[in-house]
């Protein structure tokens, strides 16, 4: 049996991805560290698991998107088809995160840009404690 | 394999927690390497020693799963990070976790993922009542929850002796494992006693200074009170016979040198043949005995006539030095006729005045503002504790008194509506349309009752019941009250 009592902790993170000419580019930094990145996501849901160290900002990048041709709308302006990422759940030591809290209500990406969280904690149990209840 | 069980914190007990023993035992009869520890005491001794302040908090955070103080996460963590150690120290396969009511949620959750965080390798199995909010509760939401995050494995409802044998064998399809159908048992007399060898007793305060080893002899109970979950959970009561727990109890004093002992089951005295012999069994013991090496027991006690209670059973219960919990939970007789509880007034007066002629001690038990109890019957309660005051601390050494709950999926929860109550989001929330009485004037009821009562409880009583029980039953009735009323 093997501990880990050091920082690197479980990092879990679920997407539904919304494809119109495509999908949005993703670029995942822990710190300055890519923790991954995708040009382009074939699947509508998309699962991450990671290992990050302790205490880490996690940054999204996403990209490619061209608001004029990668939105289409009806004739009443509702959207029918959108290139975009929401981020549906993360888990940081398999406790979920309050991803509207944390994220600031920020958890449908539609256009180019980044959001971060930032685990400002060496440790997760702490991070939650004071972060997420 | 080796598997640790633990007593989830946290409970205000400060009594040991059966539960990890039980397990430990019958995974050892299954040939497995195993661990029984008690962490809630190891817990709430480290609480105790924050200021007050500091204390509230802590448990509101446990209990209510609220942290408006995040200055504390750090003692937090500190407490989980201790315990985990603790356990991994053992380098167990699985760890089962036993939360005895739903105060245990919040630490469970915190154990589990730091134990999973730790060495994900680690199976985790969870069992007991706590998992859900009441005990005929339906609802796995916690539990699957849980699952579903990996932050467990597997859990097992209801009875747990056999379907930790079919886990341990990797049945995973047995009824009670990871579902919420599962199998009352039939013989309780077949299942190893508990071993509580990795308890360490001098941890616990115990009651009155004596720590009280944990027994159980019964599931279920004889009565059929509307109010009761008990017997919505368990639909048929059994027992033990008296010298299977005669022979338990030799064994754990041998063991331990503890002569004082605790019923956990809804009641002592179900099948007056087997309550009797195990009396005589004591009596027996403590005859040739002085005080101090003798057997002393606590339990819940229902009220009979006389008849059935008649004084050579006050002598015996003397002789083996009982404390009784006696379920009066009405002053009024009307009321408990209409609750299930089928012993009058003279039957109650019987059990304080045998308790005060043989000086065995009584803690009445009392369901404040009933629902089917009016104005005037709270008067005429406040009456009869006033009346009744001559037993006070002689025999009755304490008053617990908690708010009536309607709880789900009981007899009463489905009367409700012929009974013109209105429900409302917690048990002790509801309003009887056709009595029409506040939760304001049931406070207040609660509050006289609180001062009536005040001469019955003993100093010590009151420290390890009585406030508990209050401050359990602040119930959010005048919170929410408005949305029913």
């Amino acid at each position: 049996m093997k501990s880990n009592k050091q920082n690197p902790v479980e990092l879990h993170m679920t997407f539904n991805i919304g494809h119109c000419n495509g999908s949005m580019s993703l670029t995942i930094l822990a710190n300055d560290f890519v923790l991954a990145t995708f040009e382009q996501i074939h699947q509508t849901t998309l699962t991450i698991d990671r290992t990050v160290t302790l205490p880490c900002k996690l940054t999204f990048i996403t990209g490619n998107k061209n608001p004029l041709i990668d939105t289409q709308l009806d004739a009443d302006g509702k959207i029918i088809q959108d290139k975009f990422i929401e981020i549906t759940g993360i888990q940081l030591g398999r406790f979920p995160v309050n991803i509207y809290k944390c994220l600031q209500g920020q958890s449908y990406w539609g256009l180019s840009g980044s959001v971060s969280v930032n685990f400002d904690e060496p440790n997760f149990l702490l991070w939650h404690l004071k972060n997420n209840m | 394999m080796k598997i640790v069980f633990v007593a989830v914190p946290y409970l205000e007990s400060g009594e040991p927690i059966m539960a990890p023993a039980v397990l430990k035992s019958i995974a050892e009869s299954q040939g497995h390497e195993s661990i029984g520890i008690d962490i809630n005491v190891e817990v709430r001794n480290e609480i105790l020693t924050y200021s007050k302040d500091i204390r509230d908090k802590l448990i509101n955070f446990l209990v209510h799963k609220r942290l408006d103080d995040t200055s504390l996460a750090s003692i937090i963590v500190n407490i989980v990070d201790k315990q985990t150690d603790k356990i991994l120290n053992y380098q167990p396969d699985i760890v089962g976790l036993s939360l005895l009511t739903w105060q245990s949620q919040m630490f469970a959750e915190l154990l589990a993922a730091n134990l999973k965080h730790r060495c994900p390798s680690i199976e985790i199995l969870m069992g007991g009542a706590g998992m859900k909010t009441e005990l005929i509760s339906r609802d796995t939401t916690y539990c699957e929850r849980l699952k579903t995050l990996g932050m467990i494995d597997h859990y097992i409802t209801g009875d747990g002796e056999q379907a930790l044998i079919e886990y341990l064998n990797r049945n995973f399809e047995y009824p009670g494992i990871d579902s919420n159908h599962w199998l009352e048992l039939a013989d309780l007399d077949q299942w190893p006693w508990p071993n509580y060898s990795d308890y360490d007793f001098s941890m616990y305060k115990g009651y009155n200074g004596k720590v009280r080893i944990p027994i159980a002899d019964s599931r279920g109970c004889v009565r059929t009170c509307e109010f009761c979950d008990i017997i919505e959970h368990w639909k048929k009561y059994r027992y033990r016979s008296a010298d299977s727990l005669w022979q338990e109890m030799l064994h754990q004093i041998n063991k331990h040198g503890i002569t004082h002992f605790m019923f956990n089951n809804s009641l002592t005295n179900g099948n007056m043949k087997v309550f009797n012999q195990l009396l005589d069994r004591m009596v027996e013991y403590n005859v040739s005995l002085p005080v101090e090496y003798q057997i002393s027991w606590s339990g819940y006690f229902i009220v009979r006539s006389a008849q059935q209670h008649p004084e050579d059973l006050w002598q015996k219960l003397s002789q083996s030095n009982a404390t009784l919990v006696l379920g009066i939970e009405s002053a009024i007789q009307r009321v408990r006729y209409e609750m299930g509880k089928k012993f009058n007034n003279e039957d109650v007066d019987w059990h304080l005045e045998m308790g005060q002629k043989y000086r065995v001690p009584i803690l009445m038990l009392i369901i404040v503002a009933y629902p089917s109890e009016t104005i005037e019957d709270f008067a005429f309660t406040k009456t009869w504790f006033e009346d009744r005051v001559k037993y006070a601390q002689n025999s009755v050494i304490g008053v617990l008194l908690a708010y009536a709950a309607i709880i789900p999926d009981t007899e009463l929860s489905r009367k409700a509506e012929e009974y013109g109550i209105s429900l409302g989001k917690y048990s002790t929330v509801w309003f009887n349309k056709k009595l029409g009485i506040s939760a304001e004037v049931k406070a207040q009821h609660m509050e006289d009752l609180i001062q009536i009562c005040a001469p019955f409880n003993r100093e010590q009583v009151l420290q390890d019941y009585v406030k508990g029980q209050i401050s359990s039953s602040l119930n959010p009735a005048k919170e929410f009250a408005h949305e029913i009323e």
